[in-house]
């Protein structure tokens, strides 16, 4: 009978996640002795059904591991039961087992059993400590607490983005208090992608009129985030100096510090380089006169006259703030518009434009943007954006989000 | 010509990176699909840099098709695909024959806009406008 047999107690050590280890894997099971016969073996494995692998353990070494599926087919061939039964059980053990040290973390131990060449993942491996035996593990647990390992991660990843998240928000919060104050019929979207995101608005307020900024930083992301508050801070504080009347002369401005800051200017070696920038529409509002004078990298602005039938997108300048292909000393150009009472001025980043959707899997493009800015014209600008959100998230439908979206728009008072 | 022994560069289209076609033996560039893998100048870098090495083996006698089927791609890959574009232009300014196969859905203003800012950037390729409903 398997008088040797014994029960290896659990190990309840369950610390934090990443202090885990193989020895957290072991199972308690019968082990058998060298010496035991295929006869206890055969016994053991009626006896507890569940049983994989059973270890062969003399004292506290390891000799082994008999695998149930391997044993009972040996034993099912002819005489063997009979030949066999009185014999020393590691007739049929496999000699060389997946053997590995309690201390191994469980992402080398996960690679071990991956890589064995004994089928460790289904018939289980043997877990030692300083060469004793300390108990048997399962690939399905090894599986089931490398997935825990990977969300608690994953959970601490994220949780540092949502608070990254309230800072980003934080600093666009004033902004939006600044618009809605001085044009109390506008409406800001701001959807970033990954919780945080490369996009951003600024909003100043002077006594002459309000300094309105959509950027587009490369990226999208915890990068993308990083680079809108270099941005940010940097545009705030060429706000203090430059006319905010001048935007194009803020783009450059602009484009003059994102340049030095990332170190664009001198010859580092490529790849150590960075080559990142924003696309952006500058507006400075003047208010009493209503004229709006714009400037931008890559971002048109749209505008909806009172009159017009459609709205009209006006291009800027094709070439990005920033970026090592961007000269030092770009100028940027100014361009004027008259406005009336109750026109409509939008700006959107081409996450909004150029995100695929629609039956046709292709992007939901400018011409349907002005489509509906006409169908919502007589709405308040919050009602009118809540429809363009709405529009855009039934034309995504199933489709991945691409890029961060933003969108501003106003009705000029 | 280096040509004979370049080998031809296939990679194929994943969620966010572009089909990449590239058979240097018969001049035929194609791309197609989505661009907007995270690290867009890690995925273009080694891409340039054979399509560098196999312009730098192209003269007046050849003629190299490049057919582009892109429906999405955002900034930092139009980046790269600009690089491309030059690189591209350039070697049809000494005298190769580019000719650039713009594909694209009649419906899409976005990727249609984008082909025309092309055709005015880069004059040296021949330029062929394609909408064609899939």
């Amino acid at each position: 009978m398997a008088t040797s047999s014994q029960i290896t107690p659990i190990i309840r050590s369950f610390g934090q996640a990443e202090m885990q280890c193989a020895a957290n894997l072991c199972r308690p099971v019968p082990t058998v002795a060298s010496t035991d016969t295929n006869a206890t073996v055969r016994d053991l494995f009626d006896q507890h059904r569940e049983l994989i692998s059973l270890p062969v353990v003399d004292g506290t070494r390891v000799r082994g591991l008999i695998k149930r599926h391997t044993f009972q087919s040996e034993m099912a061939k002819p005489f063997r039961q009979e030949l066999h039964e009185h014999k020393s059980c590691v007739a049929f053990m496999d000699r060389q087992p997946l053997v590995i040290e309690a201390d191994t973390s469980l992402e080398r131990t996960a690679k071990l059993v991956a890589d064995s060449q004994t089928n460790a993942l289904a018939d289980g491996f043997l877990v030692v400590r300083d060469n004793e035996f300390l108990g048997i593990g399962f690939g399905l647990d090894l599986m089931g607490k490398v997935a825990d390992l990977q969300e608690a991660k994953n959970r601490q990843i994220m949780q540092s983005i949502d608070y990254a998240s309230v800072i980003q928000r934080a600093m666009l919060q004033t902004s939006q208090e600044v618009l809605k104050a001085e044009l109390p019929n506008s409406a800001i979207v701001w959807q970033p992608r990954d919780t945080v995101g490369g996009d951003f608005f600024q909003c100043a307020k002077f006594d002459q009129g309000v300094f309105i900024a959509m950027g587009d930083c490369t990226g999208h992301g915890v990068p993308g985030a990083f680079m809108t508050l270099i941005s940010s801070s940097w545009l705030a504080q060429a706000l203090e100096r430059d006319d905010p009347a001048n935007p194009a002369q803020l783009l450059g401005t602009l484009n003059h510090k994102i340049k030095q800051s990332l170190g664009q200017i001198g010859s580092r070696a490529v790849g150590e380089q960075s080559d990142d920038g924003l696309d952006a529409l500058f507006m400075w509002i003047n208010l009493r006169d209503r004229v709006v004078t714009y400037a931008g990298a890559r971002m048109p602005l749209h505008v909806l006259s009172v009159g017009a039938e459609m709205a009209s997108t006006h291009e800027t300048d094709r070439v990005g703030v920033g970026y090592v292909a961007t000269p030092i000393d770009y100028r940027w150009t100014n361009r004027t518009l008259s406005l009336q009472q109750n026109d409509l001025l939008y700006a959107a980043t081409d996450g909004l434009t150029d995100q695929i959707g629609g039956p046709r899997n292709i992007s939901f493009g400018k011409r349907r943007l002005r489509q509906l800015l006409h169908d919502y014209r007589e709405m308040p600008a919050p009602v009118q954006a809540d429809a363009i959100v709405q529009a855009h998230v039934e034309y995504q439908g199933q489709h991945r989000r691409r890029d961060d979206v933003s969108l501003i728009c106003l009705r000029v008072p | 010509m280096n040509d004979a022994t370049m080998e031809n560069l296939y990679l194929p289209a994943t969620a966010d990176s572009p089909e990449v076609d590239f058979r240097f033996d018969a001049h035929e560039l194609t791309l197609k699909g989505e661009s907007y893998p995270e690290n867009a100048a890690a995925f273009y870098g080694s891409i340039m840099r054979q399509l560098n090495d196999y312009l730098a083996g192209c003269d007046e006698s050849t003629t190299i098709k490049v057919d582009i089927a892109l429906i999405y791609f955002n900034s930092s890959s139009t980046k790269m695909l600009f690089a491309f574009f030059e690189a591209l232009n350039s070697a049809a300014e000494r005298g190769v024959h580019v000719v650039l196969n713009w594909h694209y859905d009649p419906e899409d203003d976005t990727i249609g806009d984008f082909g025309s800012e092309l055709r005015d950037d880069f004059s040296a390729l021949e330029f062929r406008d394609l909408p064609t409903a899939s």
